[in-house]
């Protein structure tokens, strides 16, 4: 039966007997769903089957030994008892702050690491850009100015290239 | 305030007198739990006794606006599912598993004024055997979400913080796990033999 009061009321039953007044409200609900009955009372039968399975026994120094295993614990160094004044810090923060630390640090490292190597790689290129753009000497400057000019010369020479031929 | 969160502000403190009314209060649902889930009397207290330790030990951390209750359960299911894993990884041999049914069945005892007639105490036994074998194939998140729903300590939005999980996908988890319990036990459940039980509700004893 998919009727939501119904749902509450096997909820409910799953947990505790019904009240009076439940079973008076279940009966109505059943009474105009018959075909749900079946189902009701296999849910009833299993419910019963589990409320009435037998709890465990427990010892009866068990109390006894608990508290003897708490009283035995070593006393908490000073730093965990400082740490302990501070209770909104998530349980096993210790392991994660580390963890944390640690990836920080690796991370600054490679950043480093990269850092440097770049560098390097840079540093190799303006060496070998300066080995192939060396000045000439001085020597290969004298003539410049001649050679200079006969660029700018702007009228053939026709008796000079009579000549030439 | 809730006496059990007052309770622990005093453990907090280190008083063991307030730890031990703590101990007092939840030992039997929490050793139900245990013995639900690992079907292991012994184990079952050991494992208990460690989620009182761990109570202890972490009183610092315990905060009041969290309900006891849902705190110390929530420990016990982390313990509880660790010794499944644990189990699972390394299965032993249980010493008590080598005695033979039968003379399991006679190491039991049962209180004698409610000592039933040999069928009944036949039948009881049966029943209860088919119904922790049916719990034991259930999947561990809906066997654990049935043993929590039989404490009467916690509520459905409890036993959902419990598990971790919203109120609809454990109300789910307890349906699915319900119906799944109703399919194997279906001929005890016609039968009506749950009904020759009634009333007669015998703790669980160790194998002496």
């Amino acid at each position: 039966m998919q009727n939501a009061e119904y749902q509450k009321l096997k909820e409910a039953s799953w947990r505790r007997p019904l009240t009076a007044e439940e079973r008076a409200r279940l009966r109505e609900l059943l009474a105009a769903r018959p075909e749900a009955r079946a189902s009701w009372e296999e849910d009833a039968a299993l419910t019963g089957l589990l409320r009435r399975l037998p709890g465990a026994d427990v010892s009866t120094n068990f109390t006894a030994r608990v508290v003897q295993a708490a009283g035995r614990l070593p006393a908490k160094p000073a730093w965990r008892r400082r740490l302990e004044m501070f209770p909104w810090l998530p349980a096993g923060w210790v392991p994660r702050a580390a963890l944390a630390a640690a990836m920080v640090c690796s991370g600054m490292l490679s950043f480093h690491e990269y850092e440097a190597l770049h560098r390097a790689h840079e540093a190799r290129a303006v060496a070998s850009v300066s080995r192939l753009a060396a000045l000439p000497s001085m020597d290969w400057l004298e003539n410049f100015d001649t050679i200079n000019r006969l660029n700018k010369v702007k009228v053939a020479d026709d008796d000079l290239l009579t000549v030439l031929q | 305030m809730d006496p059990d969160a007052a309770l622990m502000l005093r453990v907090k403190n280190g008083d063991l007198r307030a730890f031990e009314e703590l101990v007092q209060k939840y030992k039997h649902p929490i050793v139900n739990v245990m013995y639900r889930m690992l079907h292991d009397l012994d184990e079952a207290e050991d494992l208990a006794q460690n989620v009182f330790v761990r109570v202890f030990q972490s009183a610092g951390r315990y905060e009041v606006s969290a309900k006891f209750s849902t705190w110390i359960f929530t420990i016990a299911r982390h313990l509880c599912l660790n010794e499944i894993r644990r189990r699972g990884r390394h299965p032993a041999q249980s010493l008590e598993s080598s005695q033979s049914e039968e003379e399991e069945q006679g190491a039991r005892q049962y209180p004698d004024g409610k000592t039933p007639s040999p069928p009944q105490a036949f039948l009881h036994r049966e029943l209860e055997r088919k119904i922790q074998e049916a719990l034991a194939e259930l999947p561990e998140k809906q066997r654990l979400a049935i043993a929590l729903c039989q404490e009467d300590e916690l509520s459905y939005e409890e036993i959902a913080r419990v598990l971790g999980c919203s109120l609809p996908a454990t109300k789910s988890l307890i349906h699915r796990g319900r119906e799944t319990l109703k399919g194997r036990l279906k001929p005890y459940l016609r039968s009506g033999a749950w009904e020759e039980a009634e009333n007669e509700t015998l703790p669980v004893k160790r194998c002496s």
